[in-house]
């Protein structure tokens, strides 16, 4: 552990503050007894000495009084159940030794040979001293007392108990300063293994738990209050880091927009003057020819051509740069009109079929049965499908194959797929395929690269239509297919199925026979004013039966049908219409106040072929004949 | 007559000689005595009424033996016993026992001890003599000669019989104490 030199130093340290308290308590409360003790020990053994001295005087008068050493000696006999008393005399008042006693030969020392005076006399290993024997009469004599005084021994002793009494003292302490080391020292460990697991894996959820109360419980608190401002700091620069780095990240993505748009730009001039000298060549070539060869001659012709496709390629670039320009600033307003979706398609058709011929593509176009009308700019739509036939062709190899297919798609939606088997799109440049000036290919073999901005008219073109336009691809090789859907704007075709011209919508409506079927006598009344009062022929019905009967008994070639019908309601008498052959071909309107998707899924699948919403403009109705202009029935 | 004379004369320096030395002696002895009757009157307890004042002194009365008495009377000058003076007197039998507290009955006496008994007994008078057959007679203590020292016997009885407490101190020092007598 790396804080383990820590640990053990603390310990220590605590262990050491313990143990020198404890010893230097001990040793002066040591010194100090042993210094009273030693000085009690003397003043006590001196007393003691002196009581046994006049004890032993006491019971000697007599024996001094009447001259009897005998009994003197048998009373200093007395004194072998003191061991320490080593030597001891009786003098008589004049100086003579009277009685004398020796406990053992080990003191050698002699007697005093005259007595006094009177007190102690303390040497190092024993004491003596002198008593007077009185009487209240008078003095008769002298004790004299010697005992061991083993000063050395008692101390040595009293050294032997205080080491013992040290050892046992500090052995307790160590313990106690183990038991106590746990409530203090825990707490600073806990703090350290916090503060290191904070710094190796700055984790600053990490909290020490509180355990004391004391100053050490209000460190660990401190601390955890720190840690959570820190933990509090860091998260928020680390959140402004992060902030910072997805600015850096935005504007590096803007300047790479930028330099990418720089580039672009790059390309597209090198490319706009490329393709803008593309046609100068052939034109001067044809200029000279013309020059050279004979007017009329077949030389002059193939210039002519030569020069009249080179011309209109020029005259195409040009007007594709200001449709650009035009519709980047907004500048583009449709005009609109109902135009016959074949119209626009062969218009499409005729402006590529020379490149499709030229390169030996197959093409094949599908329309639906019913012919159609639009509300369209014609010349914008035929134009955006002319981009979309133009790429086809650009990016498939001689030998390929493009279809274009126009299909309804529910009751006013139309989708208009140009799939090619050219080269086909990487997935990765899907996204960017409707960008300005965004070109696949940049070899320079491709004999036709254009300007790049074809597809991005197309899609510009028909969402101004309201429409959309989505390409999808396998991968490269594997063919591309453009898919536009243009919605709401469906509208019979009113001239003859296959017709190519452009007018129809202005000719003039045939008188047609209609059917009106509505319970509301006002709503019947006034529709059909308005549409005999557009020349045709009217018969009115209220409810589902009669419409019904009066169909079969003279069959109308338009009928508008009310849902709501009392007898037989709408859905119900479109379909009984249909099953019969001889009212099967009558084209079908249904006039409701209800516009959901529902309701139109409904009335198709009854076999309705329009649906209009009340109110009923007079516009609509008149767009609806005019596409019926010469198509008295519906095609089988 | 001469040889008897001579006889004599020689018997008389022997007997002189003797005697000068029993004399002396005997003046060493009689010391040792005079200063032991003194000294027993420290080792004594007698009843109160013979004390009636603190500074009534202890009287010691000496019969038959006036040398004796002469160097007690000398002896005790400037000594106290339990702080109380001591007044040294001679005895004889007209004199009262009246306020005497220690009675010695010299050796040529003790006949005179039957006598004394009662009449000191009845007075708590310590009588003191001398010789083996002294307590026997009616003695509280008897000197007596052992191995050229002079010791004392001492009768409990005797002493009991007469009032008196004897301190079992002066007891230990006695050569004989006994608790039979007369």
């Amino acid at each position: 552990m790396i804080f383990g030199g820590i640990r053990r130093s603390i310990r220590r340290k605590f262990m050491l503050v313990v143990m020198a308290t404890t010893l230097v308590a001990l040793l002066l409360a040591s010194i100090a007894l042993v210094t009273y003790d030693l000085l009690t020990y003397k003043r006590t053994w001196v007393a003691d000495l002196s009581t046994q001295a006049d004890i032993l005087g006491l019971a000697s008068a007599p024996a001094l009084s009447f001259q009897d050493p005998k009994t003197a000696q048998e009373n200093l006999g007395l004194l072998s159940v003191r061991p320490n008393v080593t030597a001891a005399a009786i003098y008589t008042a004049d100086g003579r030794i009277f009685a004398s006693y020796r406990r053992d030969s080990t003191d050698t020392t002699p007697l005093p040979a005259r007595p006094g005076p009177a007190g102690h006399e303390a040497g190092a290993r024993q004491i003596s001293l002198f008593r007077p024997i009185v009487t209240p009469d008078e003095q008769l004599g002298w004790v004299y007392l010697r005992a061991r005084y083993d000063l050395t021994a008692r101390l040595m002793s009293y050294l032997a108990i205080v080491v013992g009494v040290m050892l046992a003292s500090l052995t307790v302490a160590a313990i106690m300063s183990v038991a106590l080391q746990s409530s203090v020292i825990r707490p600073i460990l806990a703090i350290a293994e916090v503060a290191h697991e904070v710094k190796d894996r700055r984790n600053y959820a990490a909290r020490v738990p509180k355990t004391t109360e004391d100053e050490t419980g209000y460190l660990v608190e401190t601390f955890n209050d720190m840690l959570g401002e820190v933990g509090q700091r860091t998260e928020d620069l680390e959140r402004a880091n992060r902030r910072l780095e997805q600015e850096v990240a935005v504007r590096q993505n803007a300047e790479h927009a930028l330099i990418q748009a720089d580039r672009q730009k790059d390309e597209f001039l090198a490319t706009l003057a490329h393709e803008l000298r593309n046609p100068l060549a052939p034109l001067r070539n044809a200029l000279h020819i013309l020059k050279v060869a004979g007017p009329g001659s077949e030389d002059a012709m193939l210039a002519r051509d030569i020069m009249d496709r080179q011309l209109r390629q020029l005259v195409r670039l040009v007007d594709d740069l200001l449709d650009v320009s035009r519709i980047t600033t907004g500048k583009v307003v449709l005009q609109r009109e109902s135009v016959p979706l074949a119209a626009i398609v062969e218009s499409a058709l005729e402006t590529v079929r020379p490149f499709v011929a030229e390169r030996a593509i197959s093409l094949s176009v599908v329309t639906p049965p019913v012919p159609l009308m639009l509300r369209a700019d014609p010349t914008r739509m035929a134009q955006a499908l002319t981009n979309l036939l133009h790429n086809a062709t650009k990016f498939t190899d001689g030998g390929g194959r493009i279809d274009l297919c126009v299909e309804r798609e529910g009751l006013d939606g139309i989708t208009i797929v140009v799939a090619d088997t050219g080269i086909g799109i990487p997935a990765d440049m899907l996204p960017f395929i409707f960008d300005m000036f965004t070109q696949l290919d940049r070899s320079l073999e491709r004999p036709y690269s254009g300007l790049g901005v074809g597809l991005s008219l197309a899609k510009r073109l028909i969402e101004l239509h309201g429409g959309s336009l989505d390409a999808e691809s396998e991968g490269q090789g594997k063919g591309t297919r453009f898919t536009a859907r243009l919605p709401g704007i469906v509208m019979f075709e009113p001239s003859p199925a296959g017709s190519s011209t452009g007018g129809g919508a202005s000719a003039t409506p045939a008188r047609r026979r209609v059917l009106l079927a509505d319970d509301n006598a006002d709503f019947t009344s006034s529709f059909g004013l308005m549409l005999r009062s557009m020349g045709h022929e009217v018969v009115e019905a209220y409810d589902g039966a009669e419409a019904l009967r009066m169909a079969r008994s003279a069959p109308p070639e338009v009928a508008f049908l009310d849902i709501g019908l009392p007898k037989m309601n709408g859905y119900d008498l479109a379909r009984r219409l249909r099953e019969d052959p001889a009212t099967r071909r009558i084209v079908l309107v249904a006039v409701t106040g209800w516009g959901q998707d529902g309701d139109r899924k409904l009335a198709a699948e009854a076999g309705f072929d329009l649906h209009l919403v009340k109110p009923v403009e007079s516009a609509q109705i008149e767009t609806i004949f005019a596409g019926l202009a010469s198509t008295p029935l519906r095609p089988e | 007559m001469i040889r008897w004379i001579l006889l004599s004369s020689a018997l008389v320096a022997i007997l002189h000689g003797s005697a000068r030395a029993q004399s002396d002696n005997s003046d060493l002895e009689r010391r040792v005595k005079a200063a032991y009757l003194y000294k027993f009157a420290g080792y004594v307890e007698w009843p109160d009424s013979l004390f009636p004042d603190p500074t009534t002194p202890v009287r010691i009365a000496v019969l038959g033996d006036d040398k004796l008495r002469d160097e007690l009377a000398t002896m005790v000058l400037g000594h106290t016993v339990n702080g109380r003076a001591v007044v040294v007197s001679g005895y004889s039998e007209e004199d009262s026992l009246e306020g005497v507290h220690v009675l010695y009955v010299g050796r040529q006496e003790t006949s005179r001890l039957p006598r004394l008994k009662d009449d000191a007994r009845k007075r708590s008078v310590l009588l003191v003599s001398e010789g083996d057959d002294a307590i026997d007679k009616g003695s509280v203590i008897a000197f007596v000669l052992s191995r050229r020292r002079v010791r004392f016997d001492i009768s409990v009885a005797c002493a009991t019989k007469s009032g008196l407490t004897l301190s079992s101190r002066l007891l230990s020092v006695a050569r004989t104490v006994m608790t039979a007598g007369s």
